[in-house]
Formats: structure tokens, sequence, C-alpha cells
């Protein structure tokens, strides 16, 4: 009896065969929809030092119709990114700290932290700071 | 026993005959309270009795059973076959192992990474007897105690896609255990599963699919422990640089 032990080679679309697979990679790929989205925030700088021309032709590309559906698209994979995100964010903490504070307050105090950014963003531009 | 028939589809590979696995086909009894074991013992001693598997204790204790059913790594002693009825059942190898026949892996690379993380108490035993025996809190004991559960089943291996990609990988289960002596305060050997457990092919090999945790029989949380020593890690890196003489080896 002589051993042949049989290597099953990993599939290049081993992502496709489970669904909590499929998921992990919608979480990893939304850093490619939020790095293009920098990429346009980064252009908007570059034209606001153009001049007023330049920076409301970057307002009206923002109206495009193709621009809103990526900055939907953007905004969705971002808030996807963030749940699942938060969601593990109390199982990283240091053991001595999680035995200290339930996961859920956690949690929550990682929403409480988004929504004061978001407040704080807001309110700045709404002020015009 | 009724009429009622289940068909189980096995993934068989015999290494004297065959090239490549194939699956294989058996429709046997189908039985309220049999569980996946059972429907196996029943094509073992029955049908086929080349028919190859691991098992032991039937509840979920000693590890031995695990195999993947319908996509999903489980214990065989407790997945039942009323889950699954009337549809047919695939079972499978654990993935991300080479098989050494029918539903049976090579775990030798598993037992050597286990070896590697020394999952054991260091220097608690060099303490002289009459120094009496080492105390523990319910607190210290509950810091780690979720670690010492695993049984070894290797599911989390199995779900791992990283430990596909890169098989040389330590791997959740590995890891875990490192961290449930790390996290005890009678172990002295941090430092001796540093190089395991910080190297290249230790917890910064995790992208934190989390899968491991999920199918985790015993709720140890792997993919915690994991990440968990990814923190460590970056905080020991950052002394390293405030307080190199302790940084340094």
């Amino acid at each position: 009896m002589s051993r042949r032990p049989y290597v099953r080679p990993m599939k290049r679309t081993w992502f496709m065969d489970h669904p909590f697979y499929r998921n992990y990679m919608i979480r990893e790929a939304s850093c490619v929809a939020d790095g293009l989205y920098c990429l346009n925030l980064f252009y908007a700088l570059v034209q606001l030092t153009r001049g007023e021309a330049a920076w409301n032709s970057w307002v009206a590309l923002q109206a495009n119709p193709l621009m809103i559906l990526f900055t939907v698209v953007t905004l969705g994979l971002t808030v996807y990114h963030a749940v699942t995100y938060f969601d593990m964010t109390p199982r990283v903490l240091p053991q001595k700290i999680r035995k200290m504070v339930k996961d859920k307050v956690v949690n929550m105090l990682m929403y409480v932290g988004l929504a004061v950014c978001s407040a704080a963003i807001v309110a700045a531009s709404v002020i015009g700071l | 026993m009724t009429d009622k028939t289940i068909t189980i589809e096995i993934l068989r590979y015999n290494p004297e005959a065959d090239d490549k696995p194939n699956y294989g086909s058996f429709t046997i009894p189908y039985v309220e309270d049999w569980s996946m074991l059972d429907a196996l013992e029943h094509i073992k001693d029955e049908l086929d009795s080349t028919l190859a598997y691991r098992w032991s204790c039937r509840m979920a204790v000693c590890g031995s059973c695990g195999m993947v059913i319908n996509g999903t790594p489980k214990l065989g002693c407790e997945t039942f076959l009323r889950d699954y009825y009337p549809n047919p059942i695939r079972v499978e190898p654990l993935a991300n192992f080479p098989i050494e026949k029918d539903l049976i892996v090579d775990a030798d690379d598993f037992v050597k990474k286990l070896e590697s993380v020394k999952p054991y108490i260091i220097n608690a035993m060099e303490k002289p007897v009459a120094d009496g025996v080492n105390k523990q809190t319910p607190q210290q004991l509950g810091l780690y105690k979720q670690f010492s559960m695993c049984i070894n089943c290797m599911l989390c291996y199995s779900a791992c896609p990283q430990m596909g990609l890169n098989p040389l990988f330590t791997g959740p289960a590995v890891i875990a255990l490192g961290h449930r002596y790390n996290l005890d305060d009678r172990d002295d050997g941090y430092d001796q599963r540093t190089e395991v457990i910080q190297g290249k092919n230790g917890v910064w090999s995790c992208t934190f699919v989390g899968y491991c945790s999920e199918v985790c029989p015993k709720n140890v949380d792997p993919a915690a422990a994991i990440n968990q020593n990814k923190l460590q890690g970056s905080q020991d890196w950052a002394l390293s640089f405030l307080m190199p003489r302790k940084g340094d080896k």
C-alpha cells in the first residue's frame, strides 16, 4: 500500500463558490470604488486651484448621470464596508478590553463616531468653512 | 426503517487506482435521526466496505469527522440527514488538504504547524514544588477559555481561502491555540511564539474573511484570535522604537 496524496488545485473563481466568500469579495472590492472616488475628489481640488471656470466644469461633471450612478454605487459599497467593518471591530480589540466592554457597545460606538464625523463634515460645508 | 431513501454523493479517491477523485453515488434508507456519520457507516457496512473516513467519539468532541457537506465544512457527527432530505447530499473531504483516500485527508502539515506554536505552558513547570500550585482567578481563566475549546477538527482550515492560496499560512486553529497560551497568566512563552504568530506566514497572511469562525463547531472564533494578534504585533512594532532594547532580542 503506497501513499499517493491527491492535491486539489485552487480554482481562480474560488470566491464564487460560497455566499460568504462573495460577500467578502464585495467588501474588499469596495476599496476600488472608494479609491476612484478619492481620485475624483482630488481632481476637484486641482480644478479649484485653476479658477472659477475649471471648478464649475467639475461641478457640471458631477451632474452627469454616469457620475451620479458612480456616486450612488460608491456610497452603497462604502456603507456596506462600514457595516461589515463595524461588525468585526469588537472582535479585534485586545481580549482584556473585550471581556470588559460588550461587543454591542463597541459596535454602537463605531456608529456614533461615524455620525459625529459625518455631522461635522456636513456642518462645516453648510457653514462654509 | 421506512421505505424513504436519500442519495449521498461522495468524492472518492483510491490512491492505488485513481488518477483523480470522482464522485460515487449511494442511495440509502432515510432515517430521521441519522447523522452523516450514521449514513457513512451504513454505506461502509452494507454497500461498499472500501469507503474510508475518520470518526471516533460521535459527539463533537474528538474532531475526527470533519468533512465538507454540500459545500460547507461540518462535523459528520452533528450533521443530520433530516436537514437535507429529500435533496441529495454531496460529501467531500476537507478542502485545502491533500486527499489520502476518500474522505481522509493528510493532516501532517497541520500537526507540524500545531507543534511550531508551542501549544503548552512554558516556564510554569520550572517553579519549585515548595512554592505550591499555580493559582488562577476565574477572570484570568475567562480571558483564554474560549480559545482553549478547540478540538483540532480542521474545519477552519477548510473554510479559509487564504489557506488554499498560501499553504504555508500557519492557519486559524494554530494561531488561536498560540493566542490561548499567550493569554494564560501562568505562561511565559510569548516571545517564543512571536516568530510563528507574527512571521511572514503568521497572522499577516490572514485577510479577515472570517469564515473560519462561522464554521467552528466550538465557537472558538479563531478570526478574532488572529486579528487581536495583528493589533498586538503593531503595538510591539511601535514600542520597539520607543524601547529598542526590549523590542530587540
